[in-house]
């Protein structure tokens, strides 16, 4: 009987203690009084950044940096500076960077104004990444 | 025998009187006196308990509401890390603005916000609270109540002085986040609901 008694007084004091730790839980707002000396609460907010992963692939005078898939193959094609600079940009890790292809010279299309000494190569450069 | 009999009869007679001496809610007075006046009592006693409230957000005016809002800002790919400040989305206002208040009736109260640390990603990654910019307007309080400045695993305090006379304080604002997004950072989520130090702890003190 006795046993009995105290095995219930132990699970009621249990079930009061998980009671003022429910009183404990984290709130938007808290409305605390209190007779003795000092009172205090406290609110709680959360913050989430998402950042998306980007790669970006050009010439280092663009100023533009576009949402594009993480392969990206671009062709030089600057007649001032065919071979650069470019500009790699990313943020999710190592970077796969080479040169696809070089195309065979290309003459210029019939009708066209281009001149023989506007021939220019094609590079093909690729950037891959996780 | 006799005698202790009439002294105690005496005794019970003197008590009975004293009782009726005492003030009273109603007197009855006659006489020949002009105005003829009488008067009773009545006392009044007000008890006003001393309470502190915080409120960040979704709340409940005087009451405890367990919902924390969680502001998110989603960064386009576009503008990573180009200086572009991106708006949240969230909060009780929404836009990722909250409503702010802070009341209490027994002296100057200190306001303080604490972090556990920089966002980070779960990846090793972090963003620090530096990056997060809060623009704080008027509600329904002349003064607006100021917001302690963020800090990577700190706490900053700021005391708010009573509004009306030397202990009541009634303060609140509308606070609006946005991520100023100085820096590129690596790709991933960073903060949330109570993880990867996410979370933002504003907590009043009164004496």
């Amino acid at each position: 009987m006795r046993a009995w008694a105290v095995s219930t007084i132990r699970g009621f004091s249990a079930l009061c203690a998980l009671a003022l730790l429910a009183e404990t839980a984290q709130a938007g707002s808290r409305f605390e009084t209190s007779a003795s000396s000092g009172a205090k609460a406290a609110a709680h907010l959360d913050f989430t950044i998402v950042i998306p992963e980007v790669v970006y692939l050009g010439s280092a005078r663009a100023a533009d940096e576009k949402d594009i898939p993480a392969q990206l193959t671009m062709q030089a094609n600057d007649r001032a500076k065919p071979d650069g600079p470019y500009r790699v940009l990313t943020n999710g890790g190592t970077l796969a960077f080479a040169q696809s292809r070089v195309a065979p010279m290309q003459p210029p299309e019939i009708g066209s104004t281009s001149g023989m000494s506007e021939i220019l190569p094609i590079r093909a450069y690729v950037v891959a990444m996780p | 025998m006799t005698n202790k009999f009439y002294a105690s009869a005496v005794m019970l007679a003197a008590a009975a009187s004293f009782s009726t001496a005492a003030q009273s809610e109603s007197r009855f007075v006659t006489g020949t006196a002009s105005p003829l006046t009488a008067s009773a009592n009545l006392d009044f006693t007000v008890t006003i308990p001393k309470f502190v409230y915080v409120r960040i957000g979704t709340g409940t005016n005087a009451a405890n509401n367990t919902n924390v809002d969680n502001v998110v800002f989603t960064v386009p790919a576009a503008n990573v890390g180009d200086g572009t400040a991106v708006a949240g989305t969230g909060g009780d206002l929404t836009g990722g603005q909250v409503t702010a208040r802070v009341t209490g009736n027994n002296g100057t109260i200190a306001f303080s916000s604490t972090t556990l640390g920089p966002l980070n990603n779960g990846a090793g990654d972090t963003i620090s609270w530096g990056q997060m910019a809060v623009a704080v307007t008027a509600n329904t309080t002349a003064t607006a109540l100021a917001h302690p400045t963020l800090l990577d695993g700190a706490t900053t305090s700021i005391n708010l002085t009573p509004t009306s006379g030397t202990k009541v304080t009634n303060l609140d604002a509308r606070w609006t986040y946005s991520y100023r997004n100085q820096n590129i950072v690596p790709a991933g989520t960073y903060g949330g609901v109570n993880t990867q130090n996410g979370r933002v702890t504003y907590a009043v003190s009164m004496p």
